[in-house]
């Protein structure tokens, strides 16, 4: 089965070719470097940008695929969460796209997208697996189990995992996305410098905003040279800091997760997975508790349309198509 | 020549079907909102009341804006999907060229078709034809402006002037000179026309060729100036 | 929006919160005195306690707050499940105010529910004459200053470029 995949649900433009588990082509288009300047994703220039983008990545990946539109079998495209504009764009080029090749669309939820990633590559976790869900824009812990069915164990109440790396990222003067720039500088720096809050909810929900409100805090209780001549001698010890605050939070909770449901297998997926800290703290659990640890490779953990793809396949294997009038969910959940 | 045309610039999510030099099929949901849900079952219905296939299609043209942008957003990718699945031309219309076009024929030589369309608070996007023996030549570039520059924006106008669009009823003030002469066509009676843009798609077909689907981008006219988020320091 | 009910927000602010808890409580309270159809504008800096008054918001119309999240990215979030609808608006993220019309913004102020704009700064030109302004300010770590009034227009946070 050979399968187009798209995706555009935040400010990357995404293709991908996906033919019976195997990822034929992965074509994404980052607008990161555009919305730098703003701090963030600007959902208006997003939009454009897709618009822009929408037509040749596709024809990217098909050409280097080397597949020719008319054998494709179907095509899958996120229709949620994300923003409603970049959502849009690729939904509705999805659904022409699908209906002027006669073939069927597959809507698919970015998280589940997300959660399939590690079926990509490499071993396939067993089943059910615990899955860390984190990005800029989601923290969610699920239980998958055989039939691909999701049971929520755990939320964010307030920001996720790494929309407090972007924010603290701008506290400290530097780039969007916040997440890599804080794990490199964190690389050389003292973990123990200052001690950020933890927060601990009942179950497995999470909380971010008091982390990103205790650097702010932290900061603004300072001159403004105090605070200029902090951040230029400490920064890599702060951004250990902040990055140990929120990669504990979330080991945390998967230790708590495994010794209440026994589980034998983990996961964690989402760009945050992306980050170093966190990919060493989870593989030290795994060998500690005696659980398999999958992670992405990292260009599987980043927003992309080959996870897209595998989910949209499993979907249609098991009969789910979606219908002409299917509309964007800015706030679908798992 | 067999021709798809979509027209989602604004309230209305129009479909028309152009068979050789005649629409043969049209219709049009005059709803806010509902496009992203509609406009695909839509362009199926009136394909196939058409009786045309996919494989038939020779061309897409779409109502490329201004106007809402979510609309412009929807009808620009679903046009792009069609054209390269189809295997067809894409071409893109300005919405405001299409919208005047449709009061053409009722118009005289030296007339002007002003079409208007809220753009909110004081704003208007405007777009203006002139009737010539010929056909229809542009009289004002479209453009988005505040009602009171409109006078000068249209310039002289030697026959009457038509005022169509959900922007006519605040723009009429502005021009209510002497050196206007006004009719207002009523936007509920006279919306954008699916039919419209694929007759314009035709026209612009045969007289520059097919516009590129890879690189097509709506006609916003207003730029986003984006601002840093606000500093938290403040 | 009817003078008695004004005065009964008036009555309720200024007021100091001391704990999270407290900010939430207070947008549970001020919600039990608004009409459907009103709309609060929230002003204030990251972490001045916007989204947990709009989680007490939430609270006060029966939903769950934890299923209130600021809805940075995706500009809206709609809650049907309440006494009210809550149309949860985050302007943080908005270049202008045709965003903010894009999606409805319109509507859902005239509408049946409680709508709740965080940022509101960001779009004043749309917010109609009888929204509720309220500005959040730090006090201290836990402490929150909530008062009502729309900021002055110098220091509206559209105008820092």
């Amino acid at each position: 089965m050979l399968v187009l995949g798209i995706e555009s649900s935040c400010d990357d433009t995404a293709a991908a070719v996906w033919e019976d588990g195997t990822v034929r082509a992965n074509v994404v288009s980052s607008q990161a470097d555009l919305h730098e300047e703003y701090g963030g994703v600007v959902p208006e220039l997003a939009s454009r940008n897709h618009q822009r983008l929408i037509v040749p990545v596709v024809q990217r990946a098909l050409t280097k695929a080397e597949v020719d539109v008319e054998g494709l079998d179907a095509v899958a495209v996120t229709y949620g969460p994300g923003l409603p504009g970049s959502l849009l764009v690729g939904l509705s080029f999805a659904k022409a796209f699908a209906r002027g090749l006669d073939v069927p669309l597959i809507g698919v939820n970015h998280l589940e997208g997300h959660v399939c990633s590690v079926d990509l590559e490499g071993p396939r976790p067993g089943r059910p697996f615990l899955c860390l869900v984190v990005s800029g824009g989601h923290t969610e812990l699920v239980r998958v189990d055989e039939n691909a069915q999701h049971e929520v164990l755990g939320r964010t109440r307030d920001d996720a995992a790494g929309e407090a790396f972007d924010k603290v990222a701008q506290l400290f003067g530097l780039g969007y996305p916040g997440g890599p720039d804080i794990d490199r500088h964190a690389e050389t720096g003292d973990p123990a410098f200052h001690d950020f809050p933890r927060s601990r909810l009942d179950g497995f929900d999470f909380s971010f905003s008091g982390l990103k409100t205790s650097v702010l805090y932290y900061l603004r209780d300072r001159s403004a040279a105090e605070r200029k001549r902090l951040l230029a001698d400490h920064l890599d010890d702060l951004c250990a800091a902040v990055q140990a605050a929120v990669v504990d939070v979330l080991v945390d909770a998967m230790r708590r997760a495994v010794e209440e449901t026994g589980g034998e297998h983990v996961a964690v997926v989402g760009g945050v997975a992306a980050n170093s800290s966190l990919r060493r703290r989870m593989g030290a659990l795994g060998r500690e508790a005696g659980v398999d640890v999958s992670v992405p490779a990292l260009t599987y953990c980043m927003d992309n349309a080959a996870m897209i793809a595998q989910a949209g396949a499993r979907r249609l294997a098991a009969g789910h198509t979606s219908p002409a009038a299917l509309d964007v969910h800015p706030n679908l959940q798992l | 020549m067999t021709l798809l045309a979509l027209e989602t610039a604004t309230a209305t999510c129009g479909v028309a079907v152009l068979n050789d030099d005649a629409v043969v099929a049209e219709a049009h949901l005059h709803r806010p909102r509902v496009h992203a849900e509609r406009l695909t079952p839509l362009i199926e219905d009136v394909l196939g009341h058409a009786d045309v296939s996919t494989e038939a299609l020779n061309a897409v043209a779409v109502s490329m804006g201004p106007g809402s942008y979510t609309g412009l957003r929807i009808g620009t990718s679903t046009a792009k999907g069609w054209a390269l699945s189809a295997d067809a031309a894409f071409v893109g219309v300005p919405t405001l060229e299409a919208y005047a076009a449709r009061v053409g024929p009722m118009a005289a030589p030296e007339d002007v078709v002003c079409a208007l369309l809220d753009a909110r608070r004081d704003e208007v996007y405007a777009g203006a034809l002139r009737r010539t023996t010929e056909g229809l030549a542009e009289h004002a570039p479209t453009t988005a402006l505040p009602v009171e520059t409109l006078p000068d924006w249209l310039g002289t106008v030697d026959g009457q002037l038509w005022l169509v669009g959900d922007g006519a009823p605040k723009s009429r003030d502005a021009l209510a000179d002497d050196a206007f002469s006004c009719v207002t066509l009523p936007a509920d009676a006279v919306s954008p026309s699916a039919g419209w843009v694929a007759r314009r798609g035709r026209q612009r077909l045969e007289a520059h060729g097919p516009d590129d689907a890879a690189t097509a981008e709506p006609l916003y006219v207003k730029d986003v100036h984006a601002t840093p988020a606000p500093s938290p320091f403040d | 929006m009817p003078e008695t009910t004004r005065s009964t927000i008036q009555d309720l602010l200024p007021q100091t919160t001391d704990s999270v808890k407290a900010t939430m409580a207070l947008g549970a309270r001020i919600v039990n005195i608004l009409a459907p159809g009103a709309v609060l504008a929230l002003y204030g800096d990251l972490g001045s306690g916007k989204t947990h008054f709009a989680k007490g918001v939430a609270r006060g119309l029966g939903l769950r707050p934890a299923e209130v999240r600021s809805p940075t990215f995706t500009i809206l979030s709609v809650h049907e499940e309440g006494k009210h609808p809550l149309y949860h608006f985050d302007a943080y993220r908005v270049q202008t105010p045709d965003e903010f019309v894009e999606l409805g913004f319109e509507t859902y102020v005239h509408g049946e529910g409680i709508t709740c704009i965080e940022w509101a700064g960001r779009v004043s030109p749309l917010l109609p004459p009888d929204t509720v302004h309220l500005q959040f300010h730090h006090v201290a770590p836990s402490r929150r200053r909530v008062t009502l009034g729309a900021p002055d227009a110098s220091d509206d946070e559209t105008s820092q470029a």
